[in-house]
């Protein structure tokens, strides 16, 4: 609150963000002490600013990824726009390509989720001359952890995991068939197949299918 | 080593002019299925044939009609096919030429995929090789392309030949095909 008697004109002032004050440097008044700072829009602006690499930011805060692979892709972005037509999936595309070939891959599913595209535009993106290659040991990991597993039931169905696919299976189906086949025999009732089918972005149908054909190989 | 077969074959000919109008007329007469759509017709007999409408604007002695021949299941009947639709429509021939070729192969072993193409051993004809797309996630074969036609190789074992010229290129396609495969086992 403003004193009446300070002979201080308050030139210099300083806002105290900590405690939200405004105060003068010359006779130390406080001269206010209801300061708001909107940090969102701050936030929001330095987004907007930086164009294609706060949208590849956004994408990798909704897939739970670290920002560290944005400067990555975003030349891999630049590369790719000199030599086709800009599309809006394209850098969706782009950011799911360049994950998969720095070792941390994620599914189409999941890409198509989070930017809203669907796999046949993303997919539609793919070079010609491209081959993605999605290994379901990869993804095990997180599909298990998003389950609430133990380590040690994670190792157990890492091990029954089949290493090669001669099946022609999607990985997503392979990993979820396996979940299932490891959790109906050690722990039933824990987890249904429409759960699992849930959690790894596949369906029960395709999980049903797989165990019919791979019965002996997953001890059923 | 696994012979391919043939499954389909599509043919272009060019044949003398011929009005659709003509066509219906034809084949109402002869209890021939026809359905006639703005700028083509679709015959539907032993074969099935798709008669564009000739190009008004080219000269006389140019003026053509152009006809695709469908379902053909086998090289010795193609000169059936052609030889049907010229009598039937009363037009001489102008050109004859084999669009498509699809065959496959069926291989009684298991194809690792991901191996075949991490190993890149498709690369080994470089001066046929064009392209290799692959994604396990949306399609379980993988298509790779040469110069003479494009092979879609799947878990299976089944190989489909698709775009090839002729029954050579079928052929050398296959021996291209054996190989990467062979080099697996």
């Amino acid at each position: 609150m403003a004193n009446k008697d300070c002979s201080c004109n308050h030139f210099n002032e300083l806002i105290d963000e900590t405690r939200g004050d405004i105060v003068c440097t010359d006779c130390g008044l406080v001269l206010s002490d209801k300061v708001f700072i909107n940090y969102n829009k701050v936030e929001e602006e330095k987004i907007h600013n930086t164009g294609n690499e706060g949208e590849i930011n956004e994408l990798l805060e909704r897939l739970n990824l670290p920002l560290c692979f944005s400067s990555a892709i975003l030349k891999t972005y630049e590369k790719v726009i000199l030599e086709k037509k800009t599309k809006k999936e394209l850098l969706s595309y782009t950011i799911y390509k360049s994950l998969n070939d720095e070792g941390f891959p994620i599914s189409l599913n999941e890409m198509s989720a989070v930017s809203g595209f669907t796999n046949k535009k993303l997919y539609s993106m793919q070079e010609n001359n491209k081959a993605i290659i999605l290994k379901p040991l990869q993804l095990l990991n997180k599909h298990c952890k998003t389950l609430g597993l133990q380590n040690d039931d994670i190792k157990c169905i890492s091990v029954i995991l089949p290493t090669s696919n001669l099946t022609g299976h999607n990985p997503l189906t392979v990993i979820g068939s396996t979940i299932y086949a490891y959790l109906k025999k050690h722990k039933p009732n824990q987890y249904s197949m429409k759960k699992i089918a849930k959690v790894v972005n596949t369906s029960c149908i395709s999980i049903q299918r797989y165990l019919k054909q791979n019965e002996l190989s997953l001890g059923v | 080593m696994n012979f391919p077969v043939v499954s389909h074959i599509k043919v272009s000919l060019k044949t003398s002019p011929i009005t659709l109008d003509n066509v219906c007329n034809i084949t109402k007469e002869r209890n021939i299925k026809c359905k006639n759509y703005n700028n083509f017709a679709v015959v539907k007999a032993k074969f099935t044939y798709i008669i564009f409408k000739s190009n008004i604007k080219a000269k006389k002695r140019k003026r053509n009609n152009h006809v695709n021949i469908v379902k053909i299941y086998s090289i010795e009947n193609i000169r059936e096919a052609v030889n049907y639709f010229l009598e039937l429509f009363h037009c001489e021939e102008r050109g004859l030429t084999i669009d498509n070729i699809s065959a496959t192969i069926s291989n009684y072993f298991k194809l690792n995929l991901d191996e075949i193409i991490l190993k890149e051993k498709y690369k080994y004809f470089i001066e046929d090789f064009l392209a290799l797309k692959y994604n396990n996630q949306v399609f379980p074969g993988a298509s790779i392309k040469f110069s003479i036609g494009t092979a879609v190789l799947f878990h299976s074992g089944k190989i489909n030949l698709v775009g090839c010229k002729s029954l050579n290129a079928v052929k050398w396609l296959t021996k291209i095909v054996h190989a990467i495969t062979s080099m697996n086992l």
